[in-house]
C-alpha cells in the first residue's frame, strides 16, 4: 500500500514484530490530504528552492529533461589594468585610478619584476594620504612589493583585508621605487565584481 | 603625458614577441600559439632589448607599445 484509505490517517507497517503495535511507515501527506508511503515510485517530495528578491522561497523550475532551469547572465567580473606592464625608471610617484562606483567587491593583484622593490600606496577618494586603523594606531595603507619573477602574483587583499569591504567612489594607487629600477615592470590588476 | 618611444621600439617588440622564460618548471612566452600577447612579459623583454642595445628610455608601459603591435 502506498496511499492511505482514510484522509489524514498515517500508514502503519504491514508486518510488525509479533505482539507489538505496528509502527508508522516512512510517508508524507500528499496534496490530496492522504498519507503516501515513500517508495521508489513515490519518493519524498523534496526539491530545490530558490529565494526571490522579496525573500520568498519558491520551488525551482526544471526543464522537461529534468535539468535545472538556469539562465546565463554573462560574467559579472571586470578586469581593470591599473598599471599594465609599467616599467618604472625613476623614484617619482606614479598614480593609477579606479572608479569604484560600479563594484561591490574588488580583488587586487600585482606582479613586480623590477629589480628593486616597489612601494604600493592606496589612497581613498584620491588626492590625500589615507590612514587605516590597525589596532595600535593609524597607519598609511602602503606595502613594499618585493622584486620577483614573472610568475609570482601578489594578492593585495591578503595584506589589506579592508579591500574586501571597501565602498568608495574612487581609489588611487600610487607606486614608488626608492631606487630607480633598471629592468622589469609592474602590473597591478583589479578584479571588480559588478553591482547588480 | 605619454613618453616618446625610441626608434628602436619596433625592433625591440619584434624580438620580444619571440621570447619565452622558464619559471618554476613552466615556460611562459610573450606570445602564445593563438597570438595572445602577455602585456607584462612584452614590456619586460622590450626593456631588456633597450638595455642590451643601449637605448635610452623613460618610464613606459604596455599602452605605449600598443601602436607598434600589428
Amino acid at each position: 500500500m502506498t496511499k492511505a484509505d482514510v484522509q489524514g490517517r498515517l500508514n502503519r507497517e504491514t508486518n510488525p514484530i509479533p505482539g507489538e503495535r505496528p509502527g508508522f511507515n516512512p510517508q508524507f501527506i500528499d496534496s490530496d490530504g492522504y498519507a503516501t508511503d515513500v517508495t521508489p515510485n513515490t519518493p519524498f517530495p523534496s526539491g530545490s528552492y530558490v529565494q526571490t528578491d522579496a525573500g520568498v522561497w519558491v520551488p525551482q523550475k526544471g526543464n522537461n529533461d529534468g535539468a535545472a532551469h538556469v539562465q546565463l547572465t554573462g560574467s559579472n567580473v571586470e578586469k581593470i589594468y591599473v598599471f599594465d606592464g609599467y616599467a618604472i625608471t625613476d623614484t617619482a610617484q606614479h598614480s593609477g585610478y579606479i572608479s569604484m562606483k560600479k563594484y561591490r567587491k574588488i580583488y587586487m593583484m600585482a606582479t613586480n619584476t623590477h629589480d628593486v622593490e616597489v612601494n604600493l600606496d592606496i589612497r581613498f577618494e584620491s588626492g590625500s594620504t589615507s590612514r587605516i586603523w590597525d589596532g595600535d594606531g593609524w597607519k598609511t595603507p602602503a606595502l613594499a612589493l618585493p622584486s620577483q619573477t614573472f610568475n609570482n602574483r601578489y594578492l593585495i587583499n591578503t595584506f589589506f583585508p579592508f579591500l574586501n569591504h571597501v565602498i568608495l567612489d574612487t581609489m588611487e594607487i600610487v607606486l614608488k621605487a626608492n631606487t630607480p629600477p633598471t629592468k622589469g615592470s609592474i602590473t597591478v590588476i583589479v578584479f571588480g565584481v559588478i553591482n547588480k | 603625458m605619454k613618453p616618446k618611444m625610441a626608434k628602436e621600439t619596433q625592433s625591440a617588440i619584434d624580438w620580444a614577441l619571440q621570447q619565452c622564460i622558464e619559471g618554476e618548471g613552466r615556460i611562459f612566452c610573450v606570445q602564445d600559439k593563438q597570438g595572445n600577447v602577455d602585456h607584462h612579459l612584452l614590456v619586460d623583454f622590450v626593456r631588456k632589448y633597450f638595455n642590451e642595445h643601449d637605448v635610452e628610455y623613460n618610464t613606459f608601459s604596455y599602452a605605449d607599445l600598443e601602436p607598434f603591435l600589428n
